[in-house]
Formats: C-alpha cells, sequence, structure tokens
C-alpha cells in the first residue's frame, strides 16, 4: 500500500506539486509554513513540499536501479558459481568474503571517493558491494534445487545444460531473491539518503531527501521542518518497503 | 589450539586480500595522483613530476609490494593534502570513534535485553508488539535524520547534552558521545531484538527447559536461567556483523554531531581526493573488522562447549 503510494508519488509528483520545486523566490527565503507553501520554503525560496513530492522521483528509481544492477551481477555470477561449482565457485566465494569482510558501506564511500560522486558512481559502487547477497543466496537455492526429481528428469530427457539453468533451475530458485530485493531496495533508499546527506550521493540542487536534510540542519533551531519533513519521507518508504519484504518472506516459508 | 591457528590464518590472509581490494580499487579508478593534488591549471610537467615523488608512475606488483611493505612497517604514507603521516593523522581521530562505537554497543545491548526480556515472556502480548514497533522504526528511520531530532528535541531544549563537537576534557566527551552513541545504538538494537527473541522463543521450547518447567519453575526464572545462556550464541555471532554497521554508523553520526573521529575525517578526505588517507581509513576499518570478527567466533566457542567438539 505504503509503496504503491510512494511509486505513484514518483509518477504522478510533478502534476501534483504545488510548485516548481527548483524554482527560486530569493524574496520569500526561509518562509514559514502557509497556506501558498504547505511546509514553507528553503533557504533558497524554493517550495520545500514539492521539493519532498518530487525527490521520490529520484529516489526510487536510482534505489530500484541499485538494487536491479547488484541482483544482475550477482545472480550471473551466483549462477555460475552453484552450477558449475568447482575452481570457479571456489573463487567467487572467497571475493565474497573479502569483500563482506569490509564494512560494506565504508567501501561505497572509499569507492565513491575515487569514482566521483553522482549516480554512475552510485549504481557501480553499489552493484561491486551488493552482489554477494545475491549470488550466496542463489547459489544455496541452485545448489538444493538442481537435485531435485525434475531436473534430473529433464536431464534424461536430453536437454542441455545452459537450457536447463535457464528454464528449470532459475524459475524453481529465484523466490527468496525477490524477497531479498526488496529488502535492499530499502536499505539502497537509507543508504542513498545517508551518502547524499554527507554530500556523496546525489548532487545538489537535485531534489533529493539526504541532500534536504543536510540543507535544512544548518537552520534547525527555527525551521525544523526543513529537516523533518524529508526525513519523514524516507522512513515512510522504508516501512513500506519493508513491510513489502516481510510478508514475501513469510508468504516463503508458509 | 589447532583451530585457533587455522582461524588466525585466515584472518591474516582476509586482512591481505583487504589490501588487495583497496589497492586496486585506487589502481582501477585511473585518476591521476599528481593532477587530483595541483589541480587543471598546474602544467604537465609539474604534474609528472609530482606523480614520480609519489612514486605512482612505477610498475604496479612493485608499486603494491611497497604499500604492503609499508603497511607491515606501520607505514600508510603521507596525506595528499596535509602532508602528515596518514598513521599519525588516524591515532589522533581513531579513539573519538572507538570509543563512540563501544558506547554505542553497551547502550544498544541496554536497550535488547530488558525489551526482548518483557517481549518473550509474553508473545504476541503488548509488551511483544511494542518492541516490534520499535524495532520496525530501528530498522526504516535513518541515522542522521534521529541524530538531528535528538538535537532538535534533547540538546537544544535541555542543553543536557552539546548538539555538536567535542572538548576536551573526559567528562565533557562522555557527554558529547551520549546523543551519537544512542542514535547509532537505535540502529543496532532491532536486529539483536529479533534475533535473541527467535533464539530465547526456540530455547523455551526445548527439553532442557521442559524438565525444570514441569518440576514449577516459574516463567521468568525459567527464561533467565535455563533458556538464555543457551540463546546468546547467535546474539554474539550477530555483534561480529553489527561491528561494520556500527563504522558506517558512526561515519554518519560523527558528521551529525560534529565529532573529530575518523568517520568525520574520510568525508574531508573523500571530498579532497586525499586517497592515502581514505584508504588508510578503509584497511583500518577492515582489518578492526575482521579482527572483531575473528574475537567474536572465538568467544562462541567459549560459550558453547558443542562448537569446540565439533572442531
Amino acid at each position: 500500500m505504503i509503496v504503491g503510494l510512494f511509486a505513484l508519488l514518483a509518477v504522478v509528483g510533478p502534476v501534483i506539486a504545488p510548485m516548481d520545486p527548483m524554482g527560486q523566490d530569493l524574496a520569500g527565503r526561509l518562509a514559514q509554513p502557509s497556506a501558498s507553501h504547505l511546509l514553507g520554503t528553503d533557504a533558497f525560496g524554493r517550495d520545500v513540499l514539492s521539493r519532498v513530492l518530487v525527490a521520490a522521483r529520484i529516489d526510487l528509481p536510482v534505489c530500484i536501479a541499485a538494487a536491479l544492477v547488484s541482483a544482475l551481477v550477482g545472480l550471473v555470477l551466483g549462477a555460475a558459481g552453484g552450477y558449475l561449482g568447482g575452481v570457479v565457485d571456489a573463487f567467487l566465494m572467497r571475493l565474497g568474503d573479502l569483500v563482506m569482510a569490509f564494512p560494506t558501506y565504508v567501501l561505497v564511500i572509499a569507492l565513491i571517493a575515487v569514482i566521483g560522486p553522482g549516480v554512475p558512481a552510485i549504481l557501480v559502487s553499489f552493484a561491486l558491494v551488493g552482489w554477494v547477497s545475491y549470488a550466496r543466496l542463489l547459489r544455496e537455492e541452485i545448489r538444493r534445487v538442481r537435485r531435485e526429481d525434475y531436473i534430473t528428469a529433464a536431464y534424461l530427457a536430453g536437454i542441455g545444460r545452459p537450457t536447463v539453468l535457464v528454464r528449470h533451475v532459475l524459475p524453481n530458485a529465484i523466490r527468496p531473491v525477490l524477497a531479498y530485493f526488496v529488502m535492499d531496495v530499502m536499505f539502497a533508499i537509507l543508504t542513498l539518503a545517508a551518502l547524499s546527506y554527507l554530500g556523496l550521493g546525489i548532487q545538489p540542487p537535485s531534489p533529493e531527501w539526504g541532500t534536504m536534510v543536510a540543507e535544512g540542519q544548518t537552520f534547525l533551531q527555527t525551521h525544523w521542518w526543513l529537516t523533518a519533513a524529508p526525513g519523514a519521507m524516507i522512513a515512510g518508504l522504508g516501512l513500506g518497503l519493508l513491510l513489502v519484504g516481510e510478508s514475501l518472506e513469510r508468504r516463503l516459508k508458509a | 589450539m589447532k583451530g585457533f591457528a587455522k582461524k588466525t590464518g585466515q584472518a591474516v590472509l582476509l586482512m591481505l586480500g583487504c589490501t588487495l581490494l583497496v589497492f586496486a580499487i585506487q589502481v582501477l579508478s585511473g585518476r591521476d595522483p599528481g593532477r587530483a593534488i595541483l589541480g587543471t591549471q598546474a602544467t604537465q610537467t609539474a604534474v609528472d613530476a609530482l606523480n614520480h615523488r609519489l612514486g605512482v608512475d612505477q610498475p604496479l606488483l612493485g608499486q603494491y609490494l611497497d604499500f604492503v611493505a609499508g603497511l607491515a612497517r606501520g607505514d600508510l604514507g603521507l596525506s595528499f593534502y596535509s602532508g602528515a603521516p596518514v598513521t599519525e593523522i588516524l591515532a589522533g581521530r581513531a579513539p573519538v570513534t572507538a570509543s563512540l562505537i563501544v558506547l554505542s554497543f553497551v547502550i544498544s545491548l541496554v536497550i535488547t535485553f530488558p525489551t526482548t526480556l518483557l517481549a518473550v515472556r509474553n508473545p504476541g502480548g503488548p509488551a511483544d508488539v511494542i518492541s516490534r514497533g520499535f524495532v520496525l522504526a530501528g530498522t526504516v528511520i535513518p541515522s542522521f535524520w534521529l541524530g538531528i531530532l535528538l538535537i532538535l528535541v534533547i540538546a537544544l531544549p535541555t542543553g543536557l547534552f552539546p548538539a555538536g563537537g567535542y572538548p576536551d576534557d573526559p567528562s565533557g566527551q562522555l557527554r558529547a558521545l551520549v546523543l551519537p552513541a544512542i542514535t547509532v545504538a537505535v540502529g543496532l538494537a532491532p536486529v539483536q531484538i529479533r534475533t535473541l527473541r527467535s533464539a530465547w522463543l526456540r530455547a523455551m521450547r526445548s527439553p532442557y527447559v521442559e524438565a525444570p518447567r514441569s518440576r514449577g519453575v516459574g516463567t521468568t526464572r525459567l527464561l533467565i536461567s535455563h533458556a538464555l545462556p543457551n540463546s546468546l550464541n547467535p546474539l554474539v555471532s550477530l555483534l561480529a556483523v553489527q561491528a561494520g554497521w556500527a563504522a558506517f554508523g558512526a561515519v554518519i553520526v560523527e558528521n551529525t554531531f560534529r565529532l573529530p573521529g575518523i568517520g568525520q575525517g574520510l568525508i574531508v578526505d573523500a571530498s579532497h581526493s586525499d586517497f592515502p588517507l581514505v584508504n588508510g581509513t578503509t584497511l583500518l576499518l577492515a582489518f578492526v573488522v575482521v579482527l572483531v570478527s575473528s574475537a567474536a567466533d572465538g568467544l562462541a566457542r567459549l560459550l558453547d562447549p558443542r562448537l569446540r567438539s565439533a572442531q
């Protein structure tokens, strides 16, 4: 429900946003919330409500894309490891241990420091760090599924290995991955916001929740809503994704 | 003891792998350190000369061996920006971060144990529902935002704790760490509560709890003296994993509360493209995480004799 609402927001946000999120009104800087600006205006006189709404358009797609890239890389490597086994598998798993040994997001910061901030850097670094979980998950599932009778049956029917992998093993191994994917998007939302807050994610002046929190912090004592509104959006979207992810996990177990 | 030697060997290998990874990131970036330091205005000759002095125009294998050899001597190179030795800079910052992380874990456990005890006493009851609410909230609330809210509702109106900064006197430092540590702890506690709750409930269904229950031992006593000791292991393993999360939490919160630790430093260094410092910080954190998880592994063995005999 909540996720649907946010997804809708990402699509129609610009239409329902009462003002131009980038439009500056230097005379009306830091206005109190009022009928014309429901959440007031920021230091550049931009309408906060509009910015908060439109930011869903940046956060949600970037995070879904980040999780998708991690998932793709992880699934390909996990399928390779789980299916080929042997040296390939051992190498991939050790590589995974290595990535996991790092405090994950410190590694992301190090990567972004080297690549430079921006959306491509975010996608690359999230994927470099995020693939491990998908690879491990799929590898376990493949090792479980391949022992099932219907896989043996497929082999006996004379179907080639790649075809069996894609047509018969993957569809049966993919369900836990889906549940994890939703959780991953949630973590990506929180991480992206944190990175943007630190100035390493989405760069101003684009409306992004983490960036807006950082901008609002300067005026905390007098204009607390500048910080509170974008933070509440992050928490709300996070909660929605968390609940969806949990219900998916429960359905898997049942 | 054989298991111990094997674990130590694995930890050392893992740390060597970390150095390789950090080195690879630096090389693959294809960035020109000389250009990054001198800026776009500098002449190519000056950039080349600086690169030569930094040794980044040497063959890669030699560079990597130099890097590891320096590391073994406790030498992480010089900061591009200030020219001071990286190890010295990090040694100045690390105590702040270390105290913050330790205090965060203490606070998170102080939240976790009573909350979980109340929740498992009556699963599905009001206390359990409230603790689940806390788990959900703690998972999705961004830590930097929570930090700011704490500044807004506690630090500013009451003046009990500072809203930022880090004084020189120890008692002032402790007060400066309280709110940041609470912020990190609220991020750590939810997963601890979930883990402990399920382990605790599982232990309550086991025969060694059924036996004293049939003798008429009360629920609270059963929970604490019979079920709890056998539910601690998953929590200990979790704490090791959380060391890494706490490190990231500390990086964020140090920036919110302006604490002069390695997290605040890391962001500043990253914006300066000060790679020796960024890499040094990453390596330091990675080493600590490897050591902590090895230590937690050892602790888990001490707590559970079954694991000892299994090896």
